[in-house]
């Protein structure tokens, strides 16, 4: 059920936004938005809470976002809150900025290595997944995890190469434990 | 004097004289008359009475022999109830015995065959236990030389090692990395 919430408002708003012609800047505000309710989960909790009336959450909503926020946000999470699918804003959000996102053909990567890369490493992976994919731009996020040993684990999408040395230790020994 | 008035007047004490000779044969016939009239009178009735006592006897002693005859067939019946009792004595003991052995035999059986159980499982728990800890100890000793195959590899993995395997990672990525297959 939230799941389908999040698909049909995530496709709506990316519809819109589409038509309208405004795909970059609203998927822009919408991450501001997510951002903003990251740092102020207490905001999300309000629009949330039971015991507010669905008119005084509108209130509240267009009293922060009214000016600023672009008005098909503004729209669609007014409609999940008469609905109420406070909760589910964040997350039907997040569907809309993966739909724009792909739209824009803006890749978005997560790289674990195990050291720092250097800036010649990280363009090189940028360069790398750019040339593979489709995409036009490459969101990357450099993570350490000294854990893996050696290699890095490249998250795009739902795929994941992984070629650490974490990873492969743990093949051989599952070998070992499995006697194959 | 009356004595000597009687001899006076018959003139004798003992006279062997022909009335002598009668009275003493009228008294014999008048006894003799006596007898036959008492005889007549009491000889049925004694008769029957000895005839009635030799019946009984007779009775008595046919009754004695029937009893007798009905003793001796107890005696024989009752000799061959004891010989039948016997017989079943035996045939009751034997019987006991043979269930007594059956019985003996199963109760050995079956210990023996929980024996048999019990030592199987306790072999089967023996084996699966050493198993267990065989499976322990090398799960043990692959986590530790996975651990020090690790720390081993950390210290010696240098920024050119790195490098290498950055440079071998993204050489393994191509066109059909991302695609679904």
């Amino acid at each position: 059920m939230a799941k389908q919430v999040r698909t049909v408002y995530g496709n709506a708003l990316f519809e819109a936004a589409r038509d309208a012609g405004r795909i970059t800047s609203v998927r822009e505000e919408a991450e501001t938005i997510l951002e903003a309710f990251r740092l102020e989960p207490d905001f999300l909790r309000i629009l949330c809470h039971p015991e507010i009336l669905p008119d005084e959450k509108e209130g509240i909503l267009n009293s922060v976002f009214g000016e600023t926020a672009d008005p098909l946000i503004l729209a669609i999470m007014e409609a999940l809150l008469d609905k109420k699918h406070g909760s589910e804003i964040p997350k039907v959000l997040h569907t809309f900025v993966g739909l724009a996102l792909e739209e824009e053909k803006i890749g978005v990567a997560e790289v674990t290595s195990a050291v720092e890369l250097s800036d010649a490493d990280k363009d090189k992976v940028r360069k790398k997944l750019l040339d593979t994919t489709a995409y036009e731009t490459m969101r990357v996020s450099f993570i350490v995890d000294p854990s893996l040993i050696g290699g890095m684990v490249i998250k795009l999408k739902d795929k994941v190469v992984d070629s650490s040395l974490k990873t492969k230790l743990g093949h051989m020994k599952n070998s070992l434990l499995t006697g194959a | 004097m009356g004595t000597n008035a009687i001899v006076l007047a018959t003139g004798r004490i003992f006279g062997l004289d022909s009335q002598l000779l009668f009275d003493i044969l009228f008294q014999g016939i008048a006894v003799f008359v006596l007898f036959l009239f008492v005889g007549y009178l009491l000889i049925n009735p004694v008769r029957n009475a000895l005839k009635k006592r030799q019946d009984k006897v007779e009775n008595d002693r046919k009754s004695a022999e029937q009893d007798k005859l009905a003793a001796a067939e107890l005696k024989t019946q009752y000799d061959a109830k004891l010989a039948g009792v016997e017989q079943e004595k035996l045939e009751i003991l034997s019987e006991a015995r043979r269930k007594a052995v059956k019985n003996e035999n199963a109760i050995i059986d079956g210990a023996k065959e929980e024996a048999a159980r019990i030592r199987a499982s306790a072999e089967r728990e023996a084996a699966l236990e050493k198993e267990k800890v065989r499976e322990e100890v090398r799960t043990e000793i692959i986590d530790v030389a996975s651990a020090m195959a690790g720390k081993l590899i950390s210290a010696e993995i240098t920024p050119e090692k790195q490098e290498q395997l950055l440079q071998e990672t993204l050489d393994e990525i191509g066109d059909e990395t991302w695609q679904n297959k």
